[in-house]
């Protein structure tokens, strides 16, 4: 019995390797979480069927003494990136029966190790959501407490994580969709800096926002899966690469005080306290500062998002792929599909973006988050001179009950710690360092650090000293 | 408050079907969300919106060639294709009267 709670890549490896194990037994044990327990958690919409295929591959790189990192790894993949061949449904409808025609980039760097595509994990449709609660294909269980949410948009893909169903998952991140479900299911997620890891393949949501993303039950794994998935792409027009800086001794950490005690969860703001404590004893320096801006963040957020999804869902017509529902004309068509196949959250931002895009509107909202979005960046500028990285709660709360928010806007309050980090750009990552008690249960809560652009090993140097509960 | 008349508007822009319920929702959720955004005007903003990231981006050229055989793709794009009639996707009539 290999033991998946404390197995991490390195020690899969070598195990791997040295013939200790094989990839059919590492594989299979992860299959038997998935047979016990997918059913009720669903973390997997789909469990590839030519797992069989995949693991001989892998099993003969490792025989002939050719095998690279990842090879016959497990990972799960979120349902909104592209593998030729395979169904890719962003958890919607209207492209159910959808078959990617291309991979997406970082499966195409995937595919270089022969790790083991396990299956498509669950996410809120079309990235839409902060709980997996508007997956057109039923919710995701938080395998901590399947009374509550795994968080969203990426639920699936930490709960598989959480759960054993896979040792690392790609999710996708636009206002907090990898942090926030790491946080509420207590593993890592990586929000890598906008840019740095190619959109070719991932279906869009919000394109100035959205990064793809790595969960991991260890920062380690994390870092390999960024290192693989990372790389300029001459098939994203925003890639860009930057070599690493080299890490510090010690880091001056900021923390945004004003922003963070208005209205905080108490469990949460003392478990904050005691991971700034945690810093301050590994050596680093803690200090306050002052983002006054930074409570507008969410307010930028749901102006620019919504805008740039109305955009982005207009090539869902059902006209070239997906599904298509007939009408009387063609703008029946168009209307009946979208209706019909796309669930409310989903119309409700496209909604939302079409009236603030539109004329008269344009300037009141777009153009104004934009100027202040501007505003942001060039006063987190000014604040990264003096300090390293910023610390602050993922979440302002653990994970919630199912059904708890059903009012949208409070949904969308959960991202308030998160989405500034898409809006700047910046890396940022979530590491489950606490744990804090809501009806006799234990639920992990997060500590985000946010660093500049392209400084993600600064972020891996300090949440890999941190004690993973 | 959006009007049903707006919602309406914004339903054909949107090329979405909706039940006169759903809208009264949904216009109801729009109301609520758009208050909060509204803050924003508590910020003076003479930013010009492209200055400041102007700099960063570089636009991303190739040259204007095709670089892909004539039909390599045709199949799969036609696979995907809801409605095919020989080589084509076929939709319903586009210009009206």
């Amino acid at each position: 019995m290999i033991d998946l709670n404390t197995l991490t890549i390195a020690s899969a490896r070598k195990s791997l390797d040295s013939k200790e194990y094989t990839v059919r037994e590492l594989v299979d044990q992860y299959l038997k979480n998935i047979e016990e327990k997918n059913d009720e958690i669903n973390a997997y919409l789909e469990i590839f069927s030519d797992i069989d295929e995949q693991v001989e591959v892998a099993q003969k790189l490792i025989d002939a003494g050719e095998s690279k990192e990842l090879t016959g790894i497990p990972i799960g993949i979120k349902d909104n990136i592209l593998i030729d061949g395979r169904t890719v449904s962003a958890s919607s409808k209207i492209i159910e029966n959808y078959k990617a025609t291309y991979d997406a980039t970082v499966i195409t760097n995937l595919k270089e190790h022969s790790p083991i595509f396990m299956g498509r994990c669950n996410m809120d449709e079309f990235a839409m959501g902060g709980s997996t609660e508007h997956s057109a294909y039923g919710i995701t269980k938080n395998p901590v407490d399947t009374d509550r949410v795994p968080g969203g948009s990426s639920g699936g893909s930490a709960a598989a994580v959480a759960a054993n169903m896979a040792l690392i998952t790609l999710g996708s991140d636009t206002g907090g969709s990898v942090r926030q479900p790491a946080s509420f299911c207590g593993v890592v997620g990586l929000k890598p800096t906008y840019g740095s890891v190619s959109r070719n393949g991932l279906i869009a949501m919000s394109s100035s926002l959205d990064v793809i993303g790595t969960l991991s039950k260890n920062v380690k794994d994390s870092e390999s899966l960024f290192n693989i998935i990372k790389g300029q792409d001459s098939l994203d027009g925003t890639s860009n690469e930057k070599e690493s800086v080299g890490k510090k001794d010690k880091y001056k950490i900021g923390v945004p005080r004003s922003f963070i005690s208005e209205g905080m969860d108490e469990d949460v703001l003392n478990a904050f306290e005691k991971d700034l404590e945690s810093m301050k004893k590994m050596g680093h320096e803690i200090v306050d500062i002052d983002l006054p801006l930074l409570k507008y963040s969410l307010a930028v957020y749901y102006i620019i998002m919504p805008s740039e999804v109305s955009s982005n869902m207009s090539r869902f017509d059902g006209v070239r792929f997906g599904e298509r529902v007939e009408g009387e004309n063609l703008f029946e068509d168009y209307s009946k599909t979208r209706g019909e196949k796309l669930g409310m959250e989903v119309k409700r931002r496209i909604m939302l973006g079409t009236y603030a895009l539109s004329s008269g509107y344009y300037d009141a909202y777009y153009n104004k988050a934009w100027q202040v979005r501007e505003m942001m960046k060039k006063a987190v500028k000014k604040v990264f001179e003096d300090i390293d990285m910023i610390a602050l709660p993922t979440s302002p709360t653990p994970a919630f009950k199912i059904g708890e928010n059903e009012d949208p806007l409070k949904m969308y309050l959960s991202d308030v710690f998160t989405a500034s980090a898409n809006l700047l750009g910046t890396p940022a990552i979530s590491v489950p360092t606490q744990k804090v008690e809501r009806e006799g249960k234990k639920l992990p809560v997060g500590l985000q650090l946010i660093a500049p652009h392209f400084h993600e090993d600064w972020l891996f140097d300090i949440s890999d000293k941190f004690d993973i509960i | 408050m959006i009007s049903q008349e707006e919602m309406k508007k914004l339903a054909t822009l949107s090329r979405i079907d909706f039940t006169d319920s759903e809208l009264e929702s949904m216009a109801r959720d729009m109301d609520s969300i758009l208050g909060y955004v509204e803050q924003l005007n508590e910020i003076e903003g003479k930013q010009d919106r492209l200055s400041a990231s102007a700099t960063e981006r570089t636009n991303v050229m190739r040259e204007d060639e095709v670089t892909s055989p004539a039909g390599k793709y045709t199949e799969k794009i036609l696979d995907s294709a809801p409605k095919t009639n020989d080589n084509f996707i076929e939709v319903k009539k586009i210009l009206n009267n």
